[in-house]
């Protein structure tokens, strides 16, 4: 299970976060969302040690998500010591994600 | 309940009811039209098929499952629900249940290239109301379509704003809540996102596009469903299942040779996915 950030808890897991942080934007009502979700955790193991892997509610929080840009769901962004790297738009599979992170 | 509810009348489609026939599992076959293969004009590559129109065999095809007793039922899918273990389908004419659903529906087709479209996808044009209308809470929005599928977008849209603008590109339409602009579109603009839609008269202002054109394409529906792609192509394993559990694919959706031969073989392959599937509940 991700751990949901807000904008009470983002500082301190991203902005003072050194390394790697993974952020998917969901919603609850966004299947696609849902089916990124495991794969996602998936992740989050694979890459244990190296990448932090957290989710973010756009329903609950949209400043976080105007902040970020995101208008599509579901938006995966990638973080290096506090800095957007880049982003991913929609659900992919394992291997694409892996791909596309390219750690 | 239906053991299986197959979507597309295609070889793909027929093939997989065929087969669940003969597994002894209850298939009903929803098909809007022929698809792309009445489209070609002979098929001269089939074993022990001498050439025939594209739109012969698949005649013949439906032809053949009718007289297995299996159900085909000419209508438009617009909305599938998971539930747990079962999926609700509704389509212009009904509402069905069925334990586990083949998307058998071809390659889906861009349904509206203007300029603009690839800028502007995922940026202010969207396919799907429950995963990006939240975005537009109290915003103006534009939706392009017309019909049962766009009303069904029309009432996911409603949750978040009332203030909706309905574009039908040409096709005749009246709305009773919200106003309908039949003028033809020409393009997406923006600069960094949407942020007007043109037609041949006016250029309209606004913060985001739905599109809910004609009925969902496979796209659409797997996007709905969080039914993972790659390339616009439904990901299935050696079971023709999807990432969602009894939700199988087969044929020219799934990718590959765009060739009768493998959608026939996909869509055997899917029936016995979906038998071992129903064997294991």
């Amino acid at each position: 299970m991700l751990f949901d950030l807000t904008k009470n808890n983002i500082n301190e897991f991203i902005n003072q976060s050194s390394g790697y942080v993974l952020v998917e934007f969901y919603s609850p009502t966004c299947r696609s969302c849902q089916s990124l979700m495991p794969i996602l955790e998936d992740i989050s193991d694979e890459f244990y040690g190296t990448l932090k892997v957290y989710k973010i509610n756009s329903e609950n929080e949209p400043d976080l998500a105007d902040l970020y840009d995101v208008f599509s769901l579901p938006t995966t962004i990638l973080f290096k010591d506090d800095v957007a790297i880049k982003e991913i738009t929609s659900l992919h599979s394992y291997d694409d994600m892996i791909g596309w992170l390219d750690l | 309940m239906i053991d299986a509810l197959i979507i597309g009348v295609g070889p793909a489609g027929i093939s997989a009811a065929i087969n669940l026939r003969k597994l002894n599992r209850t298939a009903l076959v929803i098909g809007k039209d022929y698809g792309q293969l009445s489209n070609l004009d002979v098929i001269d590559n089939l074993y022990g098929q001498s050439p025939i129109s594209g739109e012969k065999l698949i005649a013949k095809g439906v032809m053949q499952a009718k007289q297995l007793g299996i159900e085909v039922k000419s209508d438009v899918v617009f909305n599938i629900e998971e539930k747990i273990d079962y999926f609700i389908v509704k389509t212009t004419k009904s509402v069905y249940e069925a334990k586990t659903i083949l998307l058998a529906t071809g390659k889906p087709r861009v349904q509206i290239k203007l300029p603009g479209y690839d800028t502007f996808k995922s940026k202010g044009i969207h396919l799907c109301a429950t995963c990006d209308g939240l975005f537009y809470k109290n915003k103006k929005v534009g939706i392009i379509g017309s019909g049962s599928y766009l009303e069904q977008e029309i009432c996911t849209l409603e949750n978040y704003t009332q203030d909706i603008v309905i574009f039908t590109n040409g096709k005749e339409y009246t709305h009773s809540k919200y106003p309908v602009i039949t003028d033809e579109l020409i393009s997406f603009n923006g600069e960094k996102r949407l942020t007007h839609l043109q037609t041949n008269k006016e250029i309209y202002s606004l913060n985001g596009v739905f599109l809910a054109i004609n009925y969902p394409r496979a796209t659409e529906l797997s996007l709905k469903l969080g039914v993972i792609m790659k390339n616009d192509n439904i990901v299935v394993d050696d079971q023709m299942q999807t990432n969602i559990p009894g939700l199988f694919a087969a044929g020219d959706c799934t990718g590959g040779w765009l060739q009768v031969a493998k959608a026939l073989y996909d869509g055997f392959a899917a029936s016995y996915g979906i038998s071992n599937y129903l064997r294991g509940k």
